[in-house]
C-alpha cells in the first residue's frame, strides 16, 4: 500500500477577513509528482507554507508521512526550496559549500556544524555546483543560485521535495536542465515533488498528476483524468485545457 | 612615554582584557544583527540601558544589576513588538528605545544629584574598570560566546533563511529569543567599554567591515573579531597617549578600518575607470 506522503483534509486558512483556501482535502502518495497550479491569489503558496508548518491553519488538519502537522518531527524526510524572491539573503557572505553545508543542520541541536563533507560533496556534484563551491552566494547567477538552495534542499536526501515557482528568474535553458534533475529524482530515486507553478503549459512535462486550485480544489487527480474530462473542458475551455494537456503524453 | 611601558600599568591591562572580550562578542554578535537586519538594536537598547542606569543610581544599586534584567526585557519586547503587532524592526526599536531614554531622563530630572554619574556612563571610561568589573566583562562574554557557539549552525541557518531552517525543524522563536537576551547582556557589558551613546557603533562597524573582505562567513566572523580587537587595542594606547576619550577613540578608529578596506576593495574598479 502505497505511503501517504501528505494528508489534506478539510484545510481552510483565513486571512484577516478574506477566506484564501476553503475545504481542501487530499492526499500525495509516495512517488508521486503533483504539480499545483492555478491563477495569482489563488492560495498556491499558502497551501505549501501550511504543509511546511509557516503557517497555521483555520480549520482543518494536515499530516506529513501519517503524523499529525503539530507533532512531526522528522523534518529530515523533508526538502523545501522557496522561492528565488523570498526572504533569502542574497548578499549574505557565506560560500555556496557553507550554504549547502546548512541543510544538514539538525533540530535540537545546534553546535559548532559538523559538516557531513561527503554528503555536501555528493550534493554539490548531483547539481553540478563542485566548480563554484567556494565562490559568495552573492556572486552567481539566478540559475546557479537555485541550483544550490536545491542542494541545500537535497542534501538530506529528503523522501518530500516541496519546490515553490522554483523557475522564477532562471532562464529557459537552465529551466530545462533544473527540471530534468528534479524528474530524475522522481523518477529514478522515487523521491515525492509537490511543485507550485503558474507555468501550465509545460508542468505537463514534468508532473503525474495536476492540482488545480482557485482557493479551493477545482481539479485533482492524474493528468490523463485531466484531459478527458468534459468537465474540465466546461471549466477551462478546450484551448486552457489543451495547452495544459498538450506536452504530457 | 614608550608604548611598551604602558603595560606596567595595571589599570592598562584592566582595560586591555576586558576591552578584549566585550570587542570579540560584540564583533560575532553584530555579524549576525547586521546579517538580520537589526543593527539598530544595539542603539535602541543603550538607550533602554540609559533609563536603567538612571534606575539604579536612584535607588542607589551597582547600575549593571538593574540593566541587565531591564534590557532583556526590552530585547524580548521589541521580538515581541515585531512578532505580534506586525511592526518593522526598526519601528519596535524605535519605541522601546523612546522608553527607555524618555525614563532615564524623568528619572535624572527627579532624582537631583546623580546626573554626572549619569552621564559618565554616556560615554563610557573602560580605564576606570575594575577589577570586579573585568572579572563580570570576561566570564559573561565568554558565557555569551560558548551559547552562541553551542548553536552556531541553527544560528547561521535561521540568519540566512529563516523559512527553510524552520523547516528543518529548527525552533526560531526559541533562537531568536535566545539572540534577543545575548544582545541584551553584549549592550550591557559594552557600556562601560565605549558608553551608551556608542554601543552600536561597535556591533555594527567591525561586521560591516568584515564584509569588504569576506571570502566565507567562517572568514567573516574571524574577521571581524581581528577588527574589533584590534580597535580595542589601538584605541586604549592611542587614547591614553594622546588624553583623547577612549571609547570614541576605540569607535573612530573602527571607521577608519572601514574606510581603508572599503578603498582597497574598490580600487581596482576605481582605477580601471581612471585608465
Amino acid at each position: 500500500m502505497p505511503v501517504e506522503c501528505v494528508s489534506v483534509r478539510d484545510l481552510g486558512f483565513r486571512f484577516d477577513a478574506k477566506e484564501v483556501l476553503k475545504g481542501l482535502t487530499f492526499s500525495v502518495e509516495e512517488g508521486d509528482f503533483v504539480g499545483v497550479v492555478g491563477p495569482n491569489g489563488s492560495g498556491k503558496s499558502t497551501l505549501i507554507r501550511l504543509i511546511l508548518g509557516l503557517m497555521r491553519p483555520t480549520s482543518g488538519e494536515i499530516s506529513l508521512f501519517g503524523s499529525p502537522l503539530r507533532r512531526f518531527d522528522e523534518w529530515r524526510k523533508v526538502g523545501y526550496l522557496p522561492q528565488t524572491s523570498s526572504a533569502v539573503n542574497r548578499f549574505f557572505p557565506a560560500t555556496v559549500k557553507e550554504i549547502v553545508g546548512l541543510g544538514l543542520v539538525p533540530a535540537g541541536r545546534g553546535g559548532i556544524a559538523r559538516h557531513d563533507e561527503k554528503a555536501v560533496r555528493r550534493a554539490m556534484e548531483l547539481m553540478d555546483i563542485m566548480d563554484i563551491r567556494n565562490r559568495l552566494i552573492g556572486e552567481l547567477s539566478g540559475g546557479q543560485h537555485q541550483r544550490v538552495l536545491l542542494a541545500r534542499a537535497l542534501i538530506r536526501e529528503p523522501r518530500l521535495l516541496i519546490l515553490d515557482e522554483p523557475a522564477v528568474a532562471i532562464d529557459s535553458e537552465i529551466r530545462g536542465r533544473f527540471f530534468d534533475i528534479i524528474t530524475d529524482l522522481n523518477r529514478k530515486r522515487g523521491v515525492t515533488v509537490l511543485l507550485v507553478t503558474h507555468d501550465t503549459s509545460s508542468i505537463g512535462l514534468y508532473a503525474t498528476k495536476l492540482l488545480y486550485l482557485e482557493g479551493s480544489i477545482v481539479f485533482y487527480g492524474g493528468f490523463d483524468d485531466f484531459c478527458l474530462s468534459r468537465e474540465m473542458t466546461d471549466v477551462f475551455g478546450t484551448f486552457s485545457q489543451h495547452l495544459i494537456c498538450h506536452r504530457h503524453d | 612615554m614608550e608604548i611598551f611601558q604602558l603595560f606596567q600599568y595595571a589599570f592598562i591591562i584592566r582595560a586591555l582584557i576586558a576591552g578584549s572580550f566585550v570587542a570579540l562578542l560584540c564583533s560575532v554578535l553584530g555579524v549576525l544583527l547586521v546579517l538580520r537586519r537589526l543593527s539598530l538594536i544595539g542603539d535602541g537598547l543603550a538607550h533602554v540601558t540609559f533609563g536603567s542606569v538612571a534606575i539604579g543610581l536612584l535607588l542607589k544599586v551597582e547600575p549593571i544589576y538593574i540593566s541587565m534584567p531591564v534590557v532583556a526585557l526590552s530585547s524580548l519586547a521589541i521580538l515581541k513588538l515585531t512578532e505580534k503587532a506586525r511592526l518593522y524592526g526598526d519601528a519596535a526599536i524605535g519605541i522601546v528605545s523612546a522608553v527607555g531614554v524618555s525614563g532615564g531622563v524623568m528619572l535624572a530630572g527627579i532624582g537631583s544629584g546623580f546626573n554626572v554619574d549619569l552621564f559618565s556612563y554616556l560615554f563610557g571610561n573602560i580605564l576606570s574598570v575594575t577589577v570586579t568589573e573585568v572579572t563580570v566583562s570576561v566570564g559573561l562574554s565568554v558565557i555569551v560566546l560558548l551559547v552562541i557557539g553551542s548553536r552556531y549552525s541553527q544560528i547561521l541557518s535561521l540568519s540566512f533563511d529563516e523559512e527553510f531552517a524552520r523547516t528543518s525543524g529548527i525552533n526560531a522563536r526559541r533562537i531568536n529569543s535566545l539572540l534577543a537576551v545575548l544582545t541584551a547582556v553584549t549592550v550591557v557589558l559594552t557600556m562601560k567599554l565605549v558608553g551608551i551613546m556608542l554601543t552600536s557603533a561597535l556591533l555594527i562597524i567591525p561586521a560591516v567591515t568584515a564584509f569588504q573582505a569576506a571570502k566565507s562567513f567562517r572568514g567573516t566572523m574571524v574577521a571581524a573579531a581581528i577588527l574589533a580587537v584590534l580597535s580595542v587595542w589601538a584605541g586604549i594606547v592611542i587614547s591614553f597617549l594622546l588624553n583623547v576619550p577612549t571609547g570614541a577613540t576605540i569607535v573612530l578608529l573602527n571607521f577608519a578600518f572601514f574606510l581603508i578596506l572599503y578603498a582597497v576593495k574598490r580600487a581596482p574598479a576605481f582605477l580601471f575607470r581612471l585608465r
